[in-house]
């Protein structure tokens, strides 16, 4: 694939340089390359004078090779020729028409970029599974290592459930809420390049449900659900999975929120039954969509990058469930990271979303936090995109 | 004496556990804890030089002698991107 279109996705197979970078000693200044031994013994009452044959512009080299007691001006980029061991920046010189006078010693190598000095030809630049982000573009594209074979990307299919929902965009109506977890879901996923399609909303009858879930299953390798999967009346999800002949690889995680989480398979798919309370389906997604698409796409390290931070304020964990608290993460004046929870916990609380950038991650087992503590972060969304 | 040990971040999955207790002798220093851990899970030397470790909350260096009740936090680097 095109080195443009690569980005963010995972390389399939290790990126050797194949060559040096730079590919040429070049100037880091403007000025005179020069030969280093001609300038020995150079002082202000005894001066070296050197002729100025000709010039090295960026793109267009100096042709010859430079010989005793001769310079050539440079300009910043452009390469060394051969023969000049120095380049003096132009700062620094004194030029009478055609002549470089150098009042002190120029000390070999000075302001010249050596070859391969940044990447040396036949290094291992990146290793299969790598994911390729923005700052590895310039390097790959200094050395024309386009394209690049790397893995295809898992689609997403994704179904709601609930027959209280309404389109995001509708008024509202009793007794209904508008569906945010398809939007999220769909925008999250699709941002992060991955090929997402929403399919609808389930109604809470069970064959509509099961018809649902067959066309997510045959659209998509993985499939998403939100709602539907806890144990009330109306949660049809897990009894769709097993009408279908999904095997359910564990449903209920000790964590809040999060709890009602369901995994299954059906053939070659994967199946996610989120929760449908919104902070529930973020978590979700952090802990459990995300590392597991990584990895199907062929990610090294697929799971979500904690950041240690200090609690700002004390935390009273009763609850034995390993807990995510939304928070507002920040840098205080000291440069330590800082952990604030948004004064109101709950799973179904979108205010607090939108004021948080992160979660804290408490492990499972209650005790309580001093102001202080140290704990993992998980930073959210735009933190680390 | 024993102390408590919290695992952080990634350093959970080479570990494979959130919370730890070691058995030391009175007086041990956290340079001693590590050594120990390590014996016992190999994959931490790839860590050890860059795990920051804090007792009671407070990062500490690497001399520093443990007490019985103490809680240790390993905290590893950030890393990947």
């Amino acid at each position: 694939m095109d080195l443009a279109q690569s980005i963010g996705r995972v390389l399939a197979e290790n990126v050797v340089a194949p060559h040096d970078l730079p590919s040429f000693d070049n100037a880091a200044m403007d000025g005179y390359a020069l030969r280093s031994q001609d300038t020995q013994g150079a002082a202000s009452e005894s001066p070296v004078r050197l002729r100025v044959v000709g010039e090295s512009a960026a793109g267009k080299p100096y042709p010859r090779s430079l010989g005793a007691g001769e310079a050539v001006a440079i300009s910043t980029g452009a390469p060394v020729p051969e023969g000049a061991n120095a380049v003096l920046p132009v700062e620094d010189a004194r030029v009478e028409g055609e002549t470089l006078i150098c009042s002190q010693p120029v000390r070999e190598g000075s302001h010249i970029r050596p070859k391969g000095q940044d990447v040396s030809a036949g290094s291992l630049l990146l290793s299969a599974g790598t994911r390729l982000r923005l700052q590895h573009l310039g390097m790959l594209a200094a050395l024309g290592l386009t394209p690049l074979a790397v893995y295809r990307r898992p689609r997403v299919s994704l179904v709601v459930s609930g027959s209280e929902l309404l389109p995001y965009d509708a008024p509202l109506q009793p007794g209904k809420i508008r569906d945010t977890n398809s939007l999220l879901l769909r925008e999250w996923l699709t941002r992060r390049g991955i090929p997402t399609r929403f399919l609808g909303v389930a109604p809470d009858e069970m064959d509509a449900t099961v018809r649902l879930l067959e066309c997510a299953m045959e659209e998509a390798e993985v499939v998403v659900l939100t709602g539907g999967v806890s144990v009330g009346e109306h949660d049809l999800i897990k009894p769709a999975l097993e009408r279908l002949g999904a095997r359910i690889l564990f449903w209920r995680v000790n964590m809040k929120p999060g709890k009602p989480i369901l995994f299954a398979r059906w053939q070659e798919r994967a199946v996610f039954g989120l929760p449908g309370n919104p902070l529930a389906v973020v978590v979700g997604v952090l802990n459990f969509v995300l590392p597991y698409l990584a990895a199907l796409e062929g990610e090294a390290e697929p799971l979500p990058r904690c950041l240690t931070a200090r609690l700002n304020a004390p935390v009273r964990k009763r609850e034995t469930r390993a807990e995510f608290l939304t928070a507002r993460l920040f840098v205080d004046e000291a440069g330590s990271l800082v952990a604030e929870p948004t004064p109101q916990q709950g799973s179904a609380l979108l205010g607090s979303l939108a004021m948080a950038n992160g979660f804290v991650y408490l492990p499972g087992g209650s005790g309580d936090y001093p102001a202080g503590a140290l704990v993992d972060v998980l930073p959210v969304l735009e933190v680390i995109p | 004496m024993t102390v408590q040990i919290r695992v952080f971040a990634h350093l959970k999955t080479v570990l494979g556990a959130e919370t730890l207790s070691a058995d030391l002798s009175e007086g041990a220093s956290v340079a001693e804890l590590l050594g120990y851990l390590q014996e016992v899970y190999p994959e931490l030397r790839r860590w050890r030089s860059s795990v920051r470790v804090a007792v009671n909350w407070e990062y500490v260096p690497a001399d520093t002698a443990l007490q019985e009740g103490d809680e240790v936090a390993l905290i590893p680097p950030v890393s990947g991107g």
